[in-house]
């Protein structure tokens, strides 16, 4: 039987001394070679094991940490080498749909189908799918065609639902993917994919892709944030977590940092009851003058490093609250975004923020807006979603474009998957539901690097497969990592012994189709 | 390993041995490295005496900032709602803290506590201003500094110095010397006006955290050595290994 | 003998009668000719008439065939026959059929032409070159044999060289007429293309129009709408033909896609009689009627660069030239970008891309003596971000020095606008962002007429445009 090439029982006798390891090493474990044997031979092989990936890791670590203290400060030059060219833009705000939004009532115009209410959707569309267990028992698929007219906008005549007035009035700005698709029916493995670019956990996401490898531009605010918009408890609220916006083996300062709504903007930010700012002004300084003092007698790098970082959290606790202070903003703001967003933690006041960092040069901003998953009821949910996200959705990017931000800012909105156009549960002409979809789904971009008044990609007349110009969630991800100036099969990180990157080593194909 | 002549290294690391070994990885210099999360607050806790020796039991649930995990649970899930425990559950070891693998502790997590979802062989050790957020203001810390400050004034002894001293003694195994603990006096002197001049901000300072305050100690003077308690906290060298 | 066999040995004398009946056969010439000649003057009133006339005239480009390889054939027999006299009698042969055949097509490209109501001068220069053809043939019938028979048989060849010539001529503008003038050098490698007189698009080549509507014009309309027919009075081979619209009325409604017949008439189901393009030639594809609807929408103006919502791919900028290399000052720039000061970073891994100017960090202090300082930097600042820093008129100055600056950000600084005129040197300035400034529209007239100045942000500023959701402008 083949062994494994580190085991020491095999015929090759790879010892320690063989490794590419360093000599003060090798001489530490000839010292140690007895204490080994008493650790005993049931631990050698995962311990060797363990060892070569500590050593890989260790000598990989350095590169995530590039020159220098740390990546925070100091941003743009880095060994990276990126961005690999010239970018269209600077900064991404990605507008993520938890729950799954249904495209055939929104988005993809399917006039055929308003004759074929309640007919069966034949069984050679849906071919051999699984589907979710939610449906797969139901007698009929009957066919709900969308519940609310759809009317033509702008100078490209997009056809969109009646439930998004908002979003019809910038139609003109958008690309539409309506090909989009993806491997996974559920949410948690499709919101895993569709962020991070895996299915299974512990990879890094989008955010700490782009924090990783194109740093800061305002070393006084953190690189990716991610905001969270309160749940609406009628809603079929998915629930997300941290994983979504975690730095996975990246190192972790890459991570997204929630800027809550509620309490301190970001954690710990505010100083304790009884510590005003020239207190702890005088408390920093003794700190550093201290560690200064460690400095010179140990020599640690990592210690200048800690002075930068605390010197970075003093800075944070004035730009932060600078940041979610709206108090001097004009009243043509309040006109565009309307009266919702005054109050912390609904989607307009995410959006408003999400402008304000875009402005202050906040690298990447996620917000995350749960509910959608509407598995029955859409006659009584979905205009209440769309009334939470149109507006928002239309000052964002009206109030990015009038600033001169939208030239060189990529907005996305997107959700994990798609919806069923047959109904789920029972299906009459006032209510529906439906299922999840991962073979079609619609999702749009703005902005930077993105074509305006543009639709890419077709799927059938029942919204059910892609039937011209396929994007798979693979391909969406690399296309935002091009117009951030990214090659996504050049932007690796080794770990596990893999080239890691974000679009998985499936192969994936930037959408030129769409690109400026 | 730990007899070695290599482990008892000194961590003073040179010039020579920083351009040719930048990250220690030949070992020629002593070990120094940021320690794990859960060791930095169990030495904050213990610091202060407050850190309760119980071994095993349930769950603890320290203090944690509000709607944590509200924000990512499921709505009719059994840990949508953060309930913290009070007295000494507060002051556990950090390995019995409950963990809710979509919402870590934020204090574990800022200094790269594992989200448990994939193995880990070994933890980062990064250095983010995340972290200097939390150790200055986080309510644990905070009733931390205040507890040390409390036991140093109990048992440093009335002078200055020696306060500073013992203070040295318990977090850095050593006594401060002389530069350090000139920076800290001067430090303590400037407090101690302050919050002789703000009694108010002294009573919010030392008020933080369930833990009752040694009421024997006068405000100002246990204000302003909280905020020295809270600065040795802080140093690098109460951080690194 | 039978009545049959009579009248065929009768109807032979008679022929051979006639053959020998000069003075016949001479009458019968001029007769011919007169009626040709008469023909090159006769107008044709550009209306259609009865079916049957058309039903006809269709079979002229069938038998057109016949006198074209007859006429082509008679110079290779003429020739072969110098040597070989059984050659020499067929020319004479082919000769005569080939005016036979040659006025059995006038004949019936005239009932085409009639019945059809095509104008224009191609249908004009084909018919005359038809006549002068025949007229030519019926000459050459003539001389032939007492030519070849002299000392004049190099003329008579002179003349058959231009009988060749005039059939070249007469046949291209046939073809034109069924195929178009560019039939030939559609395909035409641009080598050689160059030598061929290119058509005269517009006044604006750069326009929306010239760029996107007339090639789709000229593709599938100006066969029949164009310099050679001009079908229904209509030509769509230049604006303001276009705009002039045809006997129908005019065609481009500005603003008023609906209303504009050419768009009518080109999403008529396709089996409408009237649907355009007709006669089976190619139909517009959605593409290109969303854009003529656009164009129409907007105003179906000539000179307009940009059509809001209609985006091609032919639109994109061309990429801006490279900075050259700034690799020599690599260190200088590392510092600043690990200082807290004022940072140059990088576009990319690629120097020649240049740097951006960024200023985030210490915008409250930065001020245009700091500025300044960045001179020695500015071959290579493609990008400075001066938004919310101390900069004032005074910057512009400097900035004017920065000859490869692409973009510029002034939002929320204290610019006048005074000095703004100053940046007109900047050739490769296609951003600027105003703001939130207080300059207002006479200080930003100056900076219009910059060729690539195609984003100008005046958010907030008293010279922002009146339309509500229009800050941007692009000049063109």
């Amino acid at each position: 039987m083949k062994q494994h090439p580190l085991c020491s029982d095999c015929e090759n006798k790879i010892t320690p001394m063989d490794l590419p390891i360093p000599s003060g090493l090798k001489k530490e474990w000839a010292t140690c070679e007895s204490r080994r044997r008493f650790l005993g031979r049931t631990g050698k092989v995962l311990g060797w094991a363990a060892l070569a990936s500590l050593f890989g890791e260790a000598s990989l670590h350095y590169r995530a940490f590039a020159s220098g203290p740390n990546l925070q400060t100091g941003s743009g030059i880095n060994n990276l080498g990126l961005p690999h060219f010239a970018p269209k833009a600077k900064r991404a705000i990605y507008l993520f749909m938890s729950g799954a939004p249904p495209q055939v009532d929104l988005f993809d115009y399917k006039p055929n189908l308003a004759a074929q209410f309640n007919s069966d959707m034949p069984a050679s569309v849906r071919g051999n799918q699984q589907l979710t267990g939610m449906t797969a028992g139901q007698a009929r698929f009957p066919i709900a065609p969308a519940h609310w007219p759809f009317n033509q906008h702008g100078h490209t005549g997009t056809w969109i639902s009646d439930l998004l007035p908002y979003t019809a009035r910038m139609v003109d700005d958008l690309t539409f993917i309506k090909s989009t698709n993806t491997d996974a029916i559920n949410h948690e493995p499709a919101i895993m994919l569709m962020n991070t670019g895996n299915m299974n956990a512990g990879k890094p996401c989008l955010g700490a892709w782009l924090a990783y490898g194109l740093g800061n531009m305002n070393d006084n605010l953190p690189t990716f944030v991610v905001l969270q918009t309160k749940t609406n408890p009628k809603e079929n609220n998915q629930p997300v977590s941290s994983r979504l916006w975690s730095s996975g083996f990246l190192s972790s300062e890459f991570s997204g940092i929630g800027l809550r709504s509620v309490g301190d903007p970001v954690l710990y930010l505010q100083d304790p009851a009884g510590v005003d700012r020239d207190t702890r002004r005088r408390m920093l300084d003794a700190v550093e003058e201290i560690n200064r003092q460690t400095l010179a007698e140990v020599g640690d790098p990592e210690t200048n490093s800690r002075i930068a970082q605390y010197e970075m959290a003093f800075r944070m606790q004035s730009s932060v609250p600078e940041l979610t202070d709206l108090s001097r903003e004009p009243e043509s703001t309040w006109d565009l975004y309307g009266p919702e967003a005054k109050e912390p933690g609904t989607f307009a006041y995410n959006c408003l923020l999400a402008r304000r960092m875009a402005e202050r040069g906040v690298r990447f901003t996620q917000i995350y807006k749960r509910g959608w998953d509407v598995h029955d009821n859409v006659v009584g949910n979905l205009p209440v979603l769309c009334q939470e996200t149109d507006r928002g959705c239309f000052a964002l990017v009206t109030d990015l474009k009038r600033r001169g931000l939208l030239d060189d800012t990529l907005v996305i909105w997107a959700g994990e998957f798609g919806r069923t156009v047959y109904s789920q549960g029972g299906l009459s002409q006032e209510n529906y539901g439906r299922d999840h979809h991962p073979r079609c789904f619609t999702v749009w971009m703005a902005g930077a690097g993105v074509r305006s008044g543009f639709s890419y990609g077709e799927t059938d007349e029942y919204s059910y497969n892609v039937v011209k110009d396929p994007v798979h969630v693979r391909d969406f991800n690399a296309t935002i990592l091009h117009c951030l100036g990214i090659d996504h099969n050049q932007f690796t990180y080794k770990f596990q012994g893999l080239d890691q990157k974000l679009t998985s080593p499936v192969p994936a194909f930037v959408v030129q189709g769409i690109l400026t | 390993m730990v007899m070695s002549a290599t482990y008892r290294q000194s961590s003073k690391a040179g010039p020579q041995q920083l351009a040719k070994d930048p990250r220690n990885q030949w070992l020629s210099h002593g070990p120094r490295f940021r320690m794990d999360a859960e060791m930095v607050r169990d030495i904050a806790l213990q610091s202060g005496g407050l850190l309760v020796q119980e071994i095993g039991g349930p769950s603890a649930k320290p203090y944690q900032p509000p709607s944590i995990w509200e924000q990512v649970s499921y709505p009719t899930s059994d840990t949508v709602r953060y309930v913290q425990d009070h007295g000494s559950s507060l002051h556990r070891r950090s390995m019995y803290t409950y963990v809710k693998r979509m919402a870590l502790l934020p204090n574990m997590d800022a200094f790269d506590a594992p989200a448990r979802d994939v193995v880990c062989t070994r933890r980062q050790r990064t250095d983010t201003p995340l972290q200097a957020l939390v150790t200055m203001n986080d309510v644990q810390w905070v009733e931390a500094a205040r507890a040390l400050a409390e036991r140093v004034i109990r048992e440093g002894g009335p002078g200055h110095e020696q306060r500073i001293d013992r203070m040295g003694l318990i977090l850095l195994s050593r006594v401060p010397p002389p530069p350090m603990a000139a920076v800290l006096e001067k430090s303590l002197g400037e407090m101690q006006k302050h919050y002789a001049a703000n009694p108010k901000d002294a009573r919010a300072l030392v008020s933080i955290g369930e833990k009752r305050r040694d009421s024997s100690i006068p405000e100002p003077e246990l204000a302003a050595w909280t905020m020295i308690a809270s600065e040795m906290l802080n140093l690098d060298e109460t951080l690194n290994k | 003998m039978s009545v049959a066999t009579k009248v065929v040995s009768n109807g032979g004398n008679l022929w051979q009668r006639a053959r020998q009946d000069r003075r016949a056969w001479i009458g019968a010439g001029y007769a011919t000719a007169l009626i040709l000649l008469s023909l090159l003057f006769v107008p044709l009133d550009g209306r259609p008439h009865a079916d049957w006339l058309q039903f006809l005239g269709r079979f002229h480009p069938l038998l057109v065939h016949l006198p074209i390889g007859l006429i082509v054939l008679l110079p290779v027999l003429e020739t072969l026959g110098i040597r070989r006299p059984s050659l020499r009698e067929a020319a004479g042969h082919v000769l005569q059929f080939a005016l036979a055949t040659c006025l059995v097509a006038i004949l019936f490209g005239l009932l085409l032409a009639y019945g059809s109501g095509e104008s224009g001068t191609t249908v004009t220069f084909h018919l005359r070159g038809g006549v002068l053809l025949a007229i030519e043939l019926l000459f050459c019938v003539a001389v032939r044999r007492t030519w070849l028979q002299t000392q004049h048989s190099r003329a008579y060849f002179a003349v058959v060289a231009v009988l060749l010539l005039t059939l070249t001529w007469t046949a291209h503008q046939g073809g034109s007429l069924t195929h178009g003038s560019d039939y030939l050098t559609h395909y035409m490698p641009p080598t050689l293309k160059r030598y061929v007189a290119p058509s005269a698009v517009s006044s604006h080549p750069n326009s929306f129009f010239a760029k996107h509507i007339y090639s789709v014009l000229d593709t599938k309309c100006v066969s029949c709408h164009g310099t050679n027919k001009e079908q229904g009075g209509l030509r769509l081979d230049s604006y303001e033909s276009l705009m002039a619209g045809g006997k129908d009325g005019i065609v481009i409604a500005p603003g008023n896609p609906d209303g504009s017949l050419l768009l009518k008439k080109v999403t008529l189901p396709p089996s409408d009689p009237h649907f355009m393009p007709a006669e089976g030639r190619a139909p517009l594809t959605p593409d290109e009627i969303a854009r003529i609807h656009a164009w129409v929408l907007a105003g179906a103006s000539p000179d307009a660069g940009i059509v809001p919502g209609i985006f091609l791919a032919g639109d994109r900028e061309e990429a801006p030239p490279p900075v050259g290399d700034y690799s020599a000052l690599m260190d200088e720039i590392q510092q600043m970008q690990q200082s807290q000061g004022a940072k140059l970073v990088p576009v990319s891994a690629k120097p020649s891309d240049g740097l951006i100017l960024r200023t985030t960090d210490v915008a409250a202090t930065f001020d245009d003596s700091q500025l300044a300082k960045f001179q020695r930097f500015a071959p290579f600042i493609v990008e400075a971000e001066l938004g919310r820093t101390a900069v004032t008129d005074d910057s512009i100055a400097t900035l004017a020095q920065f000859k490869n600056l692409r973009a510029l950000h002034l939002e929320s600084t204290a610019v006048t606008g005074r000095t703004l005129g100053k940046l007109s040197s900047l050739s490769q300035l296609s951003y600027l962002n105003l703001s939130a400034t207080r300059v207002t529209n006479d200080k930003v007239t100056p900076l219009k007429g910059m060729p690539k100045l195609r984003h100008l942000y005046l958010f907030n500023t008293p010279a922002e445009p009146a339309s509500a959701d229009n800050a941007i402008r692009s000049t063109q």
